[in-house]
């Protein structure tokens, strides 16, 4: 089984909350998959969806969105912009069959080291099980 | 609500009628309205100040060549100039005044700040008793003319009026100098089929005229664009002025209905005899939605695939898109300029690339940043060289965008653009 698949996740942390969960779930050396790679955003609510749908088509396999809990967000009310924006987004892959299940919004904060690594280690599992995101094998696509 | 008499079985001469009268009586000083061309092939939306150059207006005319609240945006540019705050739609009158000539800006102003509540009274106090008619006639032109000049009626379809109240709270147009003017569609043909009706149609008859009967008679023809057989808006419901037609015999008479103060005003001003809502009108209008319902195209064609394979970059739907404002897009910039290493590091990831590279995620883009505002005009279809049926993939995504987040594209101007609002307990299917 050495050639088992590993899905590869981007995720897009806030710096406030999220981030600062996954440098804890770090420095607390708690482990979890290594399937991610992590971009610090101020935050979670200045995700352009245009870099979501790059990381899909460049075939990455999973996208994380992280943000702060509704109520924390350092810049008030982000995280719930943030989560329109998601809808949307998700609405449109879902239409046109591109993996709408393959993006997740979570709310982490920074104490919440553990949630981060749990996180992961469930987007792994379900990734594992859907199999690599095809739009990037495809080059018509 | 009134009666306006149709002559000849012709509604559009009766609606060119009503329009030279409200310029005649200078109850508007232009109005933007389609006309045909002498050839008779196409039609125009032309800028009318004379009443004696409306000879070939025709609103009613199955073509759909623009969407003409990207016209209305133009003119109003100079209106949307100065600082952008979240109240630019409530604060339009007072820049308007700052931009008098700047040596009697000061005087100017507060002249006509002293004039307004006199005027008013005026037209309360001793209009009332005197002759109402052929008083209220002239009172509002006369007083219009002195302090804000006579509005600028634009004859829009319900797309089109739909598309500029997304832009009004886009911050793209102000409706202030305007006066709306809402007329009822059932829908329209391409600009290339409407052309070849006329040159291969008999001499004598008119596309529009064969166009109205087949439809008032429920049946519509094969011809008609994508994005009409599935619209579910075929009537204005947020128009100054409403001309309906649906639910009543065109060929006698058609309506029209006053939908806010502003119309009210001019409504009145043409001194029409109040009547009730057409009985059928309800009705037909369901009955019409029902039809374009069935008619919708129902295909689950492989969109991605055509997108992908069929789009050539050539970027004419965000061209053409109403909704699509801005003035420097994100895939005209350096973004999206790729030294050639770049080129050759992705061919190697994959083994093959397909070229030029973003055709996808430009339409993508675009999706996520009109979804919410889109009003399924269909233009983006129209202006597709290579005939990527984006109307309808466009139609799909922005209704389930907007049901997603519980917001309807030019409904109202008082609903808060979605994505610029939220509640706090909301959406929780998208956490997950």
């Amino acid at each position: 089984m050495s050639e088992e698949f590993e899905p590869k996740i981007i995720a897009f942390l806030c710096n406030w909350c999220s981030y600062a969960g996954a440098d804890l779930a770090g420095t607390s050396r708690m482990q979890y998959p290594p399937n991610v790679r992590i971009i610090r955003l101020m935050c979670s609510g200045g995700l352009d969806p245009l870099y979501v749908f790059r990381a899909l088509l460049a075939g990455c396999d999973g996208v994380l969105i992280g943000g702060c809990h509704p109520g924390d967000c350092h810049y008030t009310n982000g995280n719930y912009k943030a989560r329109r924006r998601v809808a949307v987004l998700k609405s449109i892959l879902k239409e046109l069959g591109m993996g709408h299940d393959r993006v997740w919004l979570r709310w982490i904060s920074a104490s919440e080291g553990s949630r981060f690594a749990e996180t992961i280690r469930e987007i792994v599992t379900d990734l594992k099980e859907k199999g690599p995101n095809t739009l990037a094998q495809s080059w018509a696509i | 609500m009134a009666i306006i008499k149709v002559k000849d079985n012709n509604p559009a001469a009766a609606i060119r009628e009503l329009l030279r009268t409200m310029l005649e009586k200078q109850l508007v000083s232009a109005i933007l309205v389609p006309q045909e061309i002498p050839s008779k092939k196409t039609v125009v939306q032309t800028l009318v100040s004379d009443p004696d150059k409306l000879d070939a207006v025709n609103p009613l005319a199955p073509i759909f060549s623009i969407n003409s609240a990207r016209i209305v945006v133009k003119m109003c540019i100079d209106q949307m100039t100065g600082p952008v705050s979240g109240q630019a739609v409530s604060e339009q009158p007072a820049e308007e005044k700052e931009a008098e000539p700047p040596e009697a800006e000061d005087s100017a102003s507060e002249q006509k700040q002293e004039q307004a509540p006199e005027q008013e009274q005026g037209k309360s106090g001793e209009q009332a008793p005197a002759e109402a008619q052929s008083a209220a006639e002239d009172e509002p032109a006369a007083a219009e003319g002195q302090s804000a000049p006579a509005p600028i009626a634009v004859v829009l379809r319900p797309c089109e009026i739909r598309a500029l109240i997304e832009l009004v709270k886009l911050q793209q147009a102000s409706l202030d100098p305007f006066l709306v003017i809402g007329v009822d569609c059932w829908g329209t043909y391409s600009v290339q089929d409407y052309a070849a009706m006329v040159t291969q149609g008999p001499q004598d008859s008119s596309v529009t005229a064969d166009f109205l009967k087949q439809v008032t008679a429920g049946n519509f023809p094969e011809e008609l664009r994508g994005a009409c057989r599935a619209c579910q808006y075929p009537v204005p419901t947020y128009a100054d002025l409403a001309i309906q037609l649906i639910g009543d015999d065109i060929s006698q008479q058609i309506r029209i209905e006053a939908q806010s103060e502003k119309g009210k005003e001019i409504f009145n001003a043409l001194g029409f005899e109040v009547t009730a809502e057409s009985k059928e009108r309800k009705s037909a209008v369901e009955k019409l939605k029902e039809a374009k319902k069935q008619l919708a195209e129902q295909d689950k064609a492989d969109f991605l695939e055509m997108i992908s394979s069929l789009c050539i970059n050539c970027h004419n739907c965000r061209a053409v898109c109403p909704i699509c404002y801005c003035k420097q897009c994100v895939f005209d910039g350096k973004v999206f300029e790729y030294p050639l290493e770049k080129y050759l590091n992705w061919s190697g990831k994959k083994g093959v690339l397909p070229v030029p590279p973003d055709k996808l995620l430009f339409h993508l883009t675009r999706m996520s940043h009109v979804a919410t505002s889109c009003v399924a005009c269909g233009q983006c279809e129209a202006a597709c060289p290579s005939g990527i049926p984006l109307g309808r993939i466009f139609q799909r995504i922005s209704t389930a965008a907007q049901e997603a987040l519980g917001y309807e594209a030019g409904r109202s101007l008082d609903d808060d653009l979605p994505l610029t609002t939220f509640r706090e307990n909301e959406l929780s299917a998208v956490e997950d």
